[in-house]
């Protein structure tokens, strides 16, 4: 029922779009056609599947894909070969924003920022076994092997496990109970009539 | 005509944060591409959390039944189809049937039915057993309230599937309460284990409703870690595996054991959280995705870290040449 809801909505508003021709209506009949085109897609593959007997299907998912029968080409053609890679393509820009955002923005500026940037480049090291082995040997060469020295809570992975459980985890704790407590005091405040702000008066 | 050469004013401060973008773009393509033609076994500490997970995984009693929640798509493939795939062998080589449903993504269904095709093409080439629809695994399908879903689940298996309907080995669609995958359960207790995979924030929806009903596994991506850690260490969620690094531990450890002594008595990996014997899957196909990508992650990070470094060299030369 909800889907339902949701493809009516989004084709009211986007073929209305459409026919007054307001500005971007060429995406927005990108966006319809695409969405009959895969709806097409997906209920004649699993009509024409329906209608087939077991051992034909058997037999065709034994095909090489090379070898598929027309609604299953096509079907696979929108939803892996056009859908689902422009859906990692899309994910896959974050690394160059990232990366932009890592050379021009993250800055020293304040003894906060030098020390999140400290605690980042060290968790970020601990994720790369390389790093890990040569720190660790580097430790090592200092402890001379004893497994009791002071020195052994210097590893990466101390380092870091450290930073996790008794720095990070905390925080996050307290994050969520306060997002927790507030957001029951919201609640509170709309049963009991309090909040008025975005209501229908 | 050739113009004068005007010696060059910019200081190397000034120099270093003006490396064009493009230029760190190619970087970062070439490093993100190259490294994945080599597979290499690096050198690693597995994380406790990953460690933990494997041990309760390769525990569950074979035959039982588990429930894997997957939420991921195309997106997030780079990490989760490596714990999907790590997490199938895993389950497939113990015969432990698994119904699949997902609450995030619409597209989750099929992405996790074509990955388990490739798996099970893999084992037939290896001459492992096929693993069948209906028989040994259930899809239970997408269902879009993940709250209200988890809470049927934690009342009622019963219930809460009673509408989902997979096809049987003759192509008929039944009840998949009929499957032998899920005979006999009829609540979520009686399941093994009930394992989220995921890029979302569906693990901390189920978790929060039935990390006390069942034994629950996690496996999400590195952006979802931190966040999720905090269920680990409260002991709600039994094991979890966390972004490239948690594939990279699972694939090692399937191919080297926990505490485990090879056929030269050496041990690889040994655990700080239990002494547990856990054994490897010795002559399989362990190491895949994880591997591969394992390498181009040491240069990606490698790349940011230089950059964060150049950026901020850069801005303290020019504040000192500024100063002078």
């Amino acid at each position: 029922m909800l889907l339902l809801l949701g493809v009516f909505s989004l084709t009211r508003i986007h073929v209305l779009k459409v026919f007054k021709q307001q500005k971007d209506w060429q995406f927005s009949l990108c966006l319809i056609l695409a969405m009959v085109l895969i709806i097409f897609a997906g209920y004649n593959s699993w009509l024409t599947e329906l209608a087939m007997k077991p051992d034909q299907l058997e037999a065709i998912a034994k095909l090489e894909p090379n070898n598929w029968p027309f609604y299953k080409k096509f079907q696979d053609f929108l939803f892996d070969g056009l859908l689902q890679n422009m859906d990692a393509a899309m994910f896959s820009v974050i690394a160059f924003y990232i990366l932009s955002a890592a050379y021009r923005a993250f800055r020293i500026r304040s003894v906060e920022a030098t020390i999140l940037l400290a605690s980042a480049l060290l968790v970020m090291l601990s994720l790369l076994g390389l790093a890990s082995l040569y720190w660790n040997l580097g430790i090592e060469k200092v402890t001379g092997g004893d497994p009791a020295s002071f020195w052994n809570n210097f590893r990466l992975k101390e380092i870091a496990d450290f930073i996790g459980s008794s720095i990070r985890t905390p925080g996050l704790r307290a994050i969520d109970f306060g997002i927790g407590v507030g957001a029951l005091a919201m609640a509170l405040r709309l049963w009991l009539g309090l909040e008025r702000a975005g209501g229908s008066n | 005509m050739a113009m004068p050469e005007t010696p060059s004013t910019s200081s190397l401060g000034q120099k270093m944060l003006s490396i064009p973008r493009g230029v760190w773009f190619l970087l970062l393509i070439v490093l993100a591409t190259v490294p994945q033609f080599v597979t290499m076994t690096i050198p690693n500490i597995p994380e406790d959390s990953s460690a933990a997970l494997y041990k309760e995984l390769m525990t569950l009693p074979e035959g039982s039944t588990v429930i894997v929640q997957t939420d991921w798509t195309k997106s997030t493939q780079g990490e989760s189809r490596g714990q999907f795939d790590a997490l199938m062998r895993i389950l497939m080589r113990k015969n432990i049937k698994f119904a699949f449903m997902s609450v995030a993504d619409p597209q989750a269904p099929e992405v996790a039915r074509n990955a388990l095709k490739e798996l099970n093409l893999e084992r037939v080439k290896n001459g492992e057993r096929e693993y069948k629809r209906w028989e040994d695994y259930v899809s239970l399908g997408f269902f879009p309230g993940a709250e209200g879903k988890g809470k049927e689940i934690g009342e009622s298996m019963l219930d809460a599937f009673k509408a989902s309907k997979d096809k049987d080995q003759s192509n008929v669609e039944r009840s998949v309460l009929e499957s032998p995958v899920m005979k006999g359960i009829e609540k979520v207790g009686d399941l093994s284990a009930f394992i989220v995979l995921t890029g979302t924030k569906s693990i901390t929806i189920a978790l929060e409703r039935l990390h006390d009903k069942v034994k629950m596994l996690g496996l999400v991506t590195g952006v979802m870690g931190p966040e999720t850690v905090n269920y680990y260490t409260s002991n709600q969620l039994k094991g979890l595996s966390i972004g490239l690094k948690g594939v990279y531990d699972m694939e090692t450890m399937m191919q080297f054991g926990a505490n485990h002594a090879d056929s030269s008595g050496k041990v690889i990996y040994y655990m700080k959280k239990f002494t547990d014997d856990i054994p490897n899957w010795e002559g399989k196909k362990n190491l895949d995705r994880g591997t591969r990508y394992y390498l181009t992650l040491h240069f990606t990070i490698g790349l940011m870290i230089i950059a964060v470094i150049i950026g901020n060299v850069g801005v303290l030369l020019t504040r000192k040449k500024g100063n002078a």
